[in-house]
């Protein structure tokens, strides 16, 4: 019965192996793979209760690379947890592969892999035997030896887990999300912990399962991962999403900056285009013409002889605007 | 730009899996950090060979058969408690703290397959463990042929598996793998009181010895000494239709604690360490 699926799977993803093909759902590139409406997710009852999620929308589309960025305490993993099957909404509906993640639990954990925060590994296991015991639950589990090679851990396969580094933990447990096959991915802070080179391994590995055609839902707290990742991403804040499309649409609009430290005794500023201000001995200026307003500052500078030290220009940026939201918690 | 698709792909039904084989793959690893685990190991295997051998200086004194099948029983029972109750509470209390409980919840494994499978490996030992115990037991304190064998396995077979469910409630106040050695005493001990044979039920009151056949090891004590010997708790010999009526009644009361427990646990268990 699921010829036809691993066929047609195998047919728009050509590097996929048999076993990851057969596990996986056909469906157009681009439709709506995973939605939310209004998903709220509350912690305790009456008084006490708190709103980790206050109702939000999302539509994840196959095929793509989603990050959900936020800070801390701002509802990601309340959210991904819903998301993943793992706990049900407070209200509102979410469809995964067109079903019920936790109700239809069952139909839809074979066709995703989830990465955990935490290992969950007994330490008493070799790097081998404990991706064998998770692939043993599996519906359609890859070769062990094939998925550890994937995430650089063949040479490791012998080794006990009480003896892993965090970063190799961190890769097990990527080896475990992918051992299925998965149509979708939820990644929950993949590459904390990671050395740089590690990191990059895991970006790479990442970036070939998506051309695979996997869905990937990503939680991250380095905002260069989701820039240069995903495909679109949404910006979470106190249980709200507040800013959501791809990374230029996220941007867009958002003022560049400008910081230098500045004389007290310096005379007064050329007219700008953005907002000046004062932060003891240092200028911030925010401003929708970045070039404009540079140029404007050094000439003013060298005609007025004041040495500008520490100058830091930058155009807005993800991190610019996941900053200004961070701020205006503290605001 | 395309057009968006009318109604997104639903998901088909999932495939069946072989029911035993995540129950299996689970099993073999928690068989392997069995085996790696020296101190579990000893508890498990090396403690129940020992017990036989307690029971000799009563034998050599010349004591009943009806005593020493009840000896017997709580030999038995003493073992389960070691190699399925002790044994698994550790384990269970460990692969909580370690998150292995959390991180197989979010996978493919049902609940109760995930925590059945951290039990098979104890209840293995444990059956080849009581049939060594009884191998060495029968030379060694002289005693007869069992009598009816389907009733030892019925009852020492329902205790450990009774012993499952109640390792995992015992799980929800124990902590740490240390704190294990105290919480399972009260269990231990109301079981070992419920052999019959540590406490001399005659120089107690009448309700007391009525409450103590309620005790989850009185009616495992009661069939292995029904099936090995066929004689009642004052050693009366019973016909073999009264023998399996009492049977009958012993294992309502494992069944009445079974689906007690298994109830607790379903609703109960705590999968994550408190925080």
């Amino acid at each position: 019965m699921s010829a036809p699926v691993s066929s047609s799977a195998a047919a728009s993803a050509p590097a996929a192996t048999p076993a990851a093909a057969a596990a996986s759902v056909p469906g157009p590139a681009g439709e709506p793979i995973i939605t939310a409406h209004g998903l709220e997710r509350r912690y305790g009852h009456g008084r006490d209760a708190f709103l980790a999620v206050a109702g939000i929308d999302l539509e994840i589309r196959r095929g793509e690379l989603f990050g959900l960025l936020g800070t801390n305490g701002a509802g990601k993993t309340s959210t991904l947890e819903v998301l993943e099957g793992l706990a049900r909404p407070s209200a509102g509906t979410v469809r995964v592969l067109g079903r019920d993640p936790w109700r239809d639990r069952r139909h839809v954990r074979p066709h995703q892999g989830l990465m955990l925060q935490s290992g969950g590994f007994p330490a008493d296991l070799a790097v081998a035997e404990a991706l064998r015991m998770w692939s043993a639950t599996l519906t359609a589990a890859r070769p062990v030896g094939e998925v550890l090679e994937e995430v650089d851990l063949a040479d490791r396969a012998g080794t006990r887990i009480s003896a892993l580094s965090g970063g190799e933990v961190r890769r097990l447990d990527l080896a475990c999300a992918i051992a299925g096959g998965p149509d979708i991915l939820f990644l929950d802070e993949p590459t904390t912990g990671l050395d740089p080179e590690s990191r990059a391994r895991a970006w790479s590995l990442i970036g070939r399962l998506k051309d695979k055609g996997t869905t990937i839902v990503l939680t991250t707290h380095y905002l260069d991962e989701a820039e240069s990742l995903a495909d679109r991403l949404a910006i979470m804040h106190r249980g709200r999403i507040v800013r959501e499309g791809t990374v230029a649409e996220v941007v867009a609009g958002h003022p560049s900056t400008i910081g230098c430290a500045l004389p007290p005794a310096a005379p007064a500023l050329p007219p700008l285009h953005g907002e000046a201000r004062r932060e003891g001995e240092r200028l911030r200026v925010s401003t929708p013409h970045l070039q404009a307003d540079l140029t404007a500052l050094l000439r003013w500078a060298e005609a007025e002889r004041i040495p500008l030290t520490g100058i830091d220009a930058r155009a807005a940026s993800l991190e610019t605007v996941f900053l200004s939201i961070a701020e205006g918690e503290s605001a | 730009m395309t057009a968006a698709p009318a109604s997104p792909t639903v998901l088909p039904r999932a495939r069946r899996v072989l029911p035993g084989r995540r129950l299996a793959g689970l099993a073999r690893a928690e068989l392997t950090m069995l085996l790696r685990n020296r101190m579990q190991l000893v508890t498990a295997v090396l403690f129940p060979l020992a017990i036989p051998f307690l029971y000799l200086p009563i034998a050599r004194a010349g004591a009943e058969p009806a005593q020493l099948a009840g000896a017997l029983g709580m030999m038995f029972v003493i073992a389960l408690l070691f190699v399925v109750y002790y044994n698994l509470l550790s384990t269970y209390v460990a692969r909580r703290q370690d998150l292995v409980l959390k991180r197989l919840r979010t996978g493919e494994a049902a609940d109760a397959t995930v925590l059945a499978a951290s039990a098979v490996p104890a209840l293995l030992i444990a059956a080849v463990m009581i049939t060594v115990m009884a191998a060495i037991s029968v030379p060694l304190l002289d005693l007869p042929a069992p009598r009816s064998a389907p009733l030892i396995v019925l009852g020492l077979g329902l205790g450990a598996v009774l012993l499952v469910p109640l390792a995992l409630a015992t799980a929800n106040i124990t902590r740490t793998v240390e704190s294990a050695q105290v919480t399972s005493l009260p269990l231990m001990a109301v079981a070992i009181i419920g052999t019959g044979s540590a406490v001399p039920l005659s120089a107690m009151p009448e309700w007391f010895g009525r409450l103590v056949a309620f005790v989850p090891s009185a009616p495992i004590v009661a069939l292995v000494r029904g099936g090995w010997l066929g004689v009642d708790a004052d050693g009366a010999v019973l016909g073999t239709a009264e023998l399996w009526t009492s049977a009958l009644g012993q294992v309502g009361i494992l069944l009445g604690w079974l689906v007690l427990a298994c109830w607790f646990v379903a609703l109960r268990f705590r999968w994550e360490p408190r925080a």
